[in-house]
């Protein structure tokens, strides 16, 4: 019998790659007796969702006229020197 | 619109900069970092633009130059070795016994599907992710949210095999249920 710490990491690749079937057997049987287990394997779920689903853009933000100012004189060093 | 190949590369700062700002920030989280990529991605396609094949619009084409400046500033940010926290030693002292059994309780997760909408939520998510040791953060953004191979995640990242890669992200995911858990699902 795996312990909940094994169940945890095998939970966990589950999500990222395909397990042998014998793992499959050992967490399915884990998680009939575990409870907690079965919680923390609905969680890791639940979390890879909202991983790759939730917005990481940065609405309304926006590089600053200092950065601007920054940024269009480097590249302007840069055409310059490639021109001379 | 207008043929995106028109737009001169003298006002690609001013087109696309933002757009490649925000998409930089949203991996880095990190403003200067950000503005940093911005600049080596139009210096770079200054140098390159005579490659760029008009297939694909201008905007999609700096994008893919600018990912590359992304997985290049993860690649040159890794250590070697992990420390204890990068280990996850840590959350697992925390919460399994000497028998390798739970010594903490899991609460229900109360609707988890309503919260992807919540703009609260979003916030309490954003806060845990950046209080995820760096190389997890990384390592979960990569993965995850960019979706790159576990095999040029282990490159990028200075895993050494696939094996520690994996338990790496158990246990960045174990870290993000116990912060969501603290700091969302158990406020009432």
């Amino acid at each position: 019998m795996l312990t909940c710490k094994q169940i945890t990491e095998l939970t966990s690749k589950k999500l990222d790659t395909s397990l042998p079937w014998h793992s499959h057997i050992q967490i399915k049987m884990h998680l009939l007796i575990c409870k907690t287990c079965a919680k923390y394997e609905k969680q890791m779920k639940f979390i890879d969702e909202i991983s790759k689903k939730i917005d990481f853009h940065y609405q309304g933000y926006a590089l600053s006229k200092e950065a601007k100012k920054r940024i269009k004189k480097n590249l302007k060093s840069y055409t310059e020197n490639k021109g001379s | 619109m207008q043929n995106p190949r028109n737009t001169a590369p003298e006002n690609w700062l001013d087109e696309y900069g933002d757009i490649l700002f925000r998409y930089a920030l949203a991996r880095v989280h990190n403003e200067a970092t950000a503005e940093d990529l911005v600049q080596d991605t139009l210096l770079a396609g200054l140098q390159a633009y005579a490659n760029f094949s008009g297939n694909s619009t201008l905007r999609t084409w700096l994008i893919g130059i600018l990912k590359h400046k992304i997985i290049d500033h993860f690649r040159k940010n890794q250590t070697l070795s992990l420390d204890d926290t990068e280990l996850g030693l840590d959350i697992l002292a925390h919460q399994f016994d000497q028998h390798d059994h739970w010594k903490i309780n899991l609460i229900d997760w109360r609707t988890p599907d309503e919260a992807i909408n919540n703009s609260e939520f979003k916030h309490v998510f954003h806060k845990c992710i950046s209080r995820l040791p760096q190389k997890m953060a990384d390592l979960l953004m990569l993965n995850t949210i960019e979706g790159l191979s576990t095999e040029d995640c282990c490159k990028v990242l200075n895993f050494q095999s696939t094996n520690q890669l994996w338990v790496t992200l158990s246990r960045t995911r174990m870290k993000l249920r116990s912060c969501l858990d603290t700091h969302w699902f158990n406020q009432e």
